[in-house]
């Protein structure tokens, strides 16, 4: 008994000890090597190969090492990486139409492995990105036509569109099918996808003679992490590029190693113990735990909407008049068209934004599909703009008008209404099967009727289903913008996008279409402003789509980690080799 | 022996094949398309049934699981197939398959070695406590922590012990990793949990078994201490039930350590499956899956050949051949426990 007490009290003792040393500094790093850097990556990471994988795990250790030819900073102000200076019209690098960039080089860049950076390393990676049969970047960089090479420093992209809608479903598989399918446009987005993670440059050279053992056991950048090691699919190890181009004194950490934990509960446990550094997919149960253990928590605006949408063919909740797509503006007559704008306002993404095993705080109520802070966000609406209707503590949830719709209804049709017959499918993701249970708890309350049935299934489901339109009324998804630029979220119900899974809600509407094309073949910021502008007005009266949640980037660190404010980015990725250590 | 060895190893080819074509036939079913992971959700329908028929998966099923057996030809997604070790590259991580399973492997051999370990160390001797006391209060609360062993889930046990042991007494870390042997700790305790609980209580009941022999009896009235009859006379005989569970659980921890890794960050071949099934990486489960299964057959066969060689019984009911299999063994054994 004696020696069981005597072990009681060594292990309090222990405890009482560790949660002293958990004060200012922060958990003990016991037993780890100061000078390595632990960063959690939330799930296993694809090749390390920028033209052709886009996940944010790979794109967060490949940010290190392969540098694009511009960055944006956390301002949204771009700033030239690889690339001498920014094009613009006036110094000379943006033609006078906008369709061509002439960008010149940073001289005297060398690859990890000694070669030198050139325009034909430039050329080749583009290339790679546009054409190459496993690019899945290669939408986005859609609007490149072509690239010269103006000398061993300079190049020219050439922006262009689709000489017509039909030619999207062509697949363009060279430098010569764009050329014939395409005609120079100016491009909006252009800086926006070329300081995009996937055009990081690659070395010629090096994949060409990798074969496909490129961006598994060989890996070639100009960044300031070379590669090292990727013993097993859980651990990549880097380490600092003395030969830096930017100094590799500015460096921070000698090492980086990047570890993967999926389990979001492991991840708060990992960062309160110490043995990690960093991590930004938190459980959000946990903030002032851990807090309590010296973690420190970042929280900023991020750019991941929560959403759903309506399928607009569907017969309950769509916009079919005798089976076919009603675009006459004469609509709200729809019985289809009322039942969706009383579940849209029995909706109320506020009380699950607070609620603690969700959002638990992180995130704002979205008013609009488009995030704040983008080219044409609907800041100040005016009192006409449906817009106007939101409100900051009940988003536009309205009772009475949902009730009002409701009861427009025709009998026929509310004779049809059957319990659960409004099919609501969503990924089997645990967040969006509780936002979906959310929804359906608060359409039953509102409308004294259990109208929606939640359906949980495999993300690839709902994706075909999207395509085809059928097998369901409405979707709850999430859409992340990397580009920070409205033409990426845009795709979301832009028509052309019908048919890929993306326009779930199989949107199509002339005055959006047309206000996305100004959007995105303009480079003039204010025009693109309005044109995005009006496209959220259409597209909030016409109700597709319930924008809910604006989540938030939310970032844990150890208290060692200095300049936070400088490397952590809204889009959840980490400027590394901008981190310093403080002890 | 040999003849029965012999035997065993041919019927282990139609359990394999049934493994395969079960695992393949869940993988054809499942409503995932691999040439949209391979091409993303961007591409153009042109594009995906070319790469569809690229990868093969244009053909009738029964093609596909031939190629899934005995390889597949094309420049960029050929491979030599199951029969040969080689399914080719991973359709999300782009790596040889097999050289994933085949690096990732040791390390959860690691982790079974150290939970088995762990549970005959603790399970043993507990079991021959319990069958030395029978119905005693030390055998009750035995019993009781054998039952909450079985019965407790491993992801809560493994949270409980990161919360005690790494967080509030920071004693331990709560990431494993195979080159520390320390932070083996936690995921060991944990994945032996239920093995422990299970060698515990077979062994009670085959040690309760075996002290009602006549031999015991003799043994203590030619005036043996009770020290010497458990450990010399009545131990060697429970204990061959015991082996054979024992062996079983090995085969079963090395394909049931998925939670376990998952939790605990560890990379085994637990955490390429579930990343695997994750990503809907075709080549990567059926790689996985397969060699889980084969080597739980395996280990099994082992067992068996093992169980002939421990216990004579055995081998000349196998010589003789009037004798139930060993398999029948087990099941009496099993039966035996729940009777207790």
């Amino acid at each position: 008994m004696k020696r069981s007490i005597a072990l009681i009290a060594a292990l309090a003792a222990l405890g009482a000890q560790s949660a002293l040393a958990a004060g200012a500094k922060g958990p003990a790093l016991k037993g780890r090597d100061p000078d390595t850097l632990m960063f959690v990556l939330g799930g296993p990471c694809q090749p390390l190969d920028p033209s052709i994988y886009t996940t944010l795990n790979e794109a967060q250790v490949m940010r290190e090492i392969n540098e694009p030819l511009f960055g944006m900073g956390i301002d949204d102000k771009f700033f030239p990486v690889l690339a001498e200076r920014i094009p613009t019209v006036e110094n000379g690098g943006v033609s006078k139409d906008g369709t061509v960039y002439t960008i010149a080089l940073k001289k005297g860049i060398k690859f990890h492995n000694g070669n030198d950076f050139t325009a034909d390393d430039a050329i080749f990676s583009f290339n790679r990105i546009l054409h190459h049969p496993k690019s899945s970047a290669k939408s986005m960089f859609s609007a490149i036509m072509a690239v010269d090479k103006v000398d061993e420093h300079t190049i020219r992209i050439h922006f262009g569109k689709l000489k017509s809608a039909e030619l999207a479903t062509v697949a363009m598989t060279s430098w010569a099918d764009r050329a014939k399918n395409m005609t120079p446009a100016p491009y909006g987005p252009a800086l926006n996808i070329l300081a995009h993670f996937c055009s990081g440059m690659e070395d010629s050279q090096t994949v060409e003679a990798a074969g496909a053992d490129y961006g598994t056991k060989i890996v070639v950048g100009t960044g300031p992490y070379k590669f090292v090691s990727w013993p097993n699919p859980q651990e990549i190890n880097v380490e600092r590029n003395e030969a830096w181009w930017g100094g590799a004194s500015t460096i921070g950490f000698k090492k980086v190693q990047f570890k993967t934990i999926s389990e979001q509960p492991q991840v708060n446990n990992v960062l309160m113990t110490g043995e990690v550094d960093i991590a930004f997919n938190l459980s959000k149960l946990d903030f002032s735990q851990m807090e309590r253990s010296g973690v420190v928590i970042t929280s900023m605006p991020g750019v991941m909407i929560w959403y759903g949408s309506f399928n607009m063919n569907s017969p309950l909740v769509g916009q079919l008049r005798d089976g076919k797509l009603d675009l006459t503006g004469k609509y709200e007559t729809l019985d289809s068209t009322n039942l969706r704008n009383a579940i849209f306002h029995s909706i109320n993404p506020v009380p699950f934004i607070r609620q603690v095993d969700l959002f638990n705080g992180a995130g704002v109520p979205a008013n609009q599909m488009m995030q704040p802070g983008f080219v044409g966000y609907v800041d100040a609406p005016a009192a006409d703009s449906p817009i106007a209707q939101f409100k900051e503590k009940s988003w536009y949830f309205d009772r009475a008008k949902a009730r009002a719709y409701f009861d427009k209804l025709s009998p026929a049709f509310k004779a049809k209404l059957a319990p659960e017959c409004v099919v609501l499918a969503t990924g089997n993701i645990t967040d969006r099967v509780k936002i979906a249970n959310n929804i359906k708890d608060q359409v039953k309350t509102t409308l004294g009727v259990d109208l929606v049935k939640v359906v949980p299934m495999v993300g690839s489901q709902v994706t075909q289903m999207g395509k085809k339109g059928e097998g369901y009324d409405m979707i709850v998804t999430g859409w992340y913008t990397p580009t920070m630029d409205p033409d990426y979220t845009c795709i979301i119900f832009n028509g052309e996008s019908i048919g890929t899974g993306m326009n779930s809600a199989l949107y199509n509407n002339d005055l959006v279409n047309e206000s996305i094309q100004k959007g995105r073949y303009s480079i003039d910021q204010k025009a693109r402003a309005a044109a995005y502008v009006a496209a959220q007005n259409q597209l909030m009266a016409d109700k597709p789509y319930f924008p809910m949640v604006n989540e938030k980037a939310i970032f844990g660190t150890h208290p060692r980690l200095g300049n936070l404010e400088a490397a952590l980015f809204k889009t959840k990725l980490v400027d590394v080799h901008k981190l310093t250590r403080k002890f | 022996m040999l003849k029965y060895a012999a035997r065993r190893v041919l019927m282990l080819v139609p359990v394999l094949l049934g493994v395969t074509f079960i695992v393949f036939s869940l993988m054809y079913l499942t409503p995932s398309d691999p040439a949209q992971i391979v091409l993303g959700s961007n591409a153009t329908p042109a594009a995906y049934a070319q790469m569809r028929a690229d990868m093969g998966l244009d053909r009738p099923f029964l093609a596909q699981y031939l190629h899934f057996l005995f390889g597949y030809k094309h420049p960029e997604f050929g491979y030599r197939g199951l029969a040969f070790g080689d399914l080719g590259r991973s359709y999300v991580t782009n790596r040889i398959v097999f050289e994933l399973i085949l690096s990732s492997f040791p390390n959860t051999v690691i982790l079974a070695i150290g939970a088995l370990a762990l549970a005959l160390a603790v399970g043993v001797p507990v079991g021959v406590i319990s069958a030395t006391r029978p119905y005693s209060t030390v055998d009750m609360a035995f019993t009781v922590l054998a039952l909450l062993g079985a019965s407790m889930p491993v992801f809560w046990f493994a949270m409980v012990l990161i919360y005690f042991f790494a967080n509030r007494l920071g004693m331990l870390p709560a990431m494993a990793n195979p080159s520390n042997a320390l932070s083996l700790a936690l995921p060991i305790v944990t994945l032996s949990m239920n093995s422990m609980a299970i060698i515990m209580r077979m062994t009670r009941s085959s040690m309760l078994e075996v002290m009602r022999q006549d031999y015991i009896r003799t043994a203590r009235v030619k005036g043996l201490g009770e020290r010497l009859v458990v450990r010399k006379h009545a131990l060697r005989n429970a204990l061959i039930p015991v082996i054979t569970v024992a062996g079983l659980q090995f085969g079963h921890l090395l394909g049931g350590a998925v939670l376990t890794e998952k939790i605990f960050s560890y990379p085994g071949i637990g955490s390429i499956m579930v990343d695997a099934i994750y990503q809907k990486d075709t080549p990567q489960i059926l790689g996985s899956v397969c060699f889980v299964a084969i080597i739980f057959t395996l280990v099994n066969l082992f067992v068996d050949i093992m169980y002939g060689l421990i216990d004579p019984r055995i081998k000349t009911a196998v010589q003789s051949g009037r004798k139930k299999a060993p398999g029948k063994e087990l099941a009496d054994a099993l039966k035996r426990l729940f009777r207790k």
